[in-house]
């Protein structure tokens, strides 16, 4: 057996994933490496740190919720709670204002006027143009932005033109 | 009373058939002034300035008047846009869209001629003649 296939099994033990007899010869391979066996302890006591510091169970989030919006109700009254209870809920607040925002924003966008192109078939088709104003030529162009045909009479005024087309 | 009520069913009728077979159509014209000089937001250009602002490069853009007309295609219509300008518009149903004849006057001269073919409720931009030390923008549409 390989060092890293010893730590993947050894990984599996921790985790009560590992079969009995790959157990078995886990436990005579780690005889006789005695590093590999200090590797263990270490795994182990990180995993009891772990386990320890799980965020209180009990919680829901809807529960969560409710103690946010009372405490925005209540101002002057705040929760009493635990730290690390403190930061995991300041967390759930956290995530439940940006789903929030990330709503709003989605629903502003839909609400807000947005020049949406209009179709290719439903756009404005021009035949002709002419102006009878003196020293002017006329042009036809369509936006691709908003999909609006434009027909413009471009006007010579002292060396320049009215056209201020984007 | 009879008499009466036999005129408001033609009447009532009349309008139907037009409203049913589609030959019924409000034409609306928005008489923009487009210019760089600071002007007052207008919120009757609500519908519109968002469009212009991404096609033109003015910076302000004021509203000269409005009209709105019911007509009964085919029909020739002439729309007084206010400030000595008018409008006459021989509209006609062609392919499910209305076709005009468009001719934009400023007294007797005219400023500008087209004919074009228009889905309903799509815009057609008018413009360029100057106007006031800015530039007049025509918003026709059929609804």
């Amino acid at each position: 057996m390989n060092r890293i296939k010893a730590q993947k099994w050894l990984s599996c033990a921790l985790d009560g994933e590992l079969s009995a007899s790959r157990r078995r010869r886990l436990d005579a391979w780690l005889a006789e490496h005695p590093d590999m066996v200090a590797l263990r302890e270490d795994w182990t006591k990180l995993g009891v740190r772990m386990r320890n510091e799980r965020p209180v169970s009990g919680q829901t989030p809807e529960a969560a919720w409710q103690d946010v919006r009372r405490a925005i109700r209540m101002p002057g009254q705040p929760v009493a709670m635990p730290s690390d209870q403190k930061a995991w809920r300041l967390g759930w607040a956290a995530a439940c204002a940006a789903v929030l925002f990330v709503v709003s924003a989605a629903w502003w966008g839909i609400q807000a006027p947005s020049p949406a192109p209009v179709a290719r078939a439903d756009r404005t088709t021009v035949e002709w143009v002419e102006t009878d104003l003196p020293g002017a030529m006329s042009m036809v162009f369509e936006d691709e932005t908003t999909g609006l045909t434009v027909i413009w009479v471009l006007v010579q005024e002292n060396g320049e033109d009215t056209g201020d087309v984007g | 009373m009879w008499v009466r009520f036999r005129w408001i069913a033609i009447i009532w009728m009349t309008g139907w058939l037009s409203v049913a077979t589609g030959q019924t159509v409000t034409m609306e014209t928005k008489l923009i002034h487009a210019t760089d000089r600071p002007q007052a937001l207008d919120t009757r250009l609500d519908d519109i300035e968002f469009r212009l602002r991404r096609i033109f490069q003015f910076e302000h853009y004021g509203f000269l008047g409005e009209s709105r007309s019911i007509i009964i295609l085919p029909s020739q219509t002439r729309v007084e846009l206010g400030h000595g300008y008018r409008l006459n518009v021989q509209a006609r149903s062609r392919d499910g869209r209305v076709a005009a004849d468009i001719e934009w006057y400023r007294g007797t001269d005219r400023l500008l001629s087209t004919s074009v073919s228009q889905r309903r409720g799509v815009p057609a931009i008018l413009g360029g003649p100057p106007h006031d030390g800015g530039t007049l923008i025509l918003v026709l549409r059929f609804n």
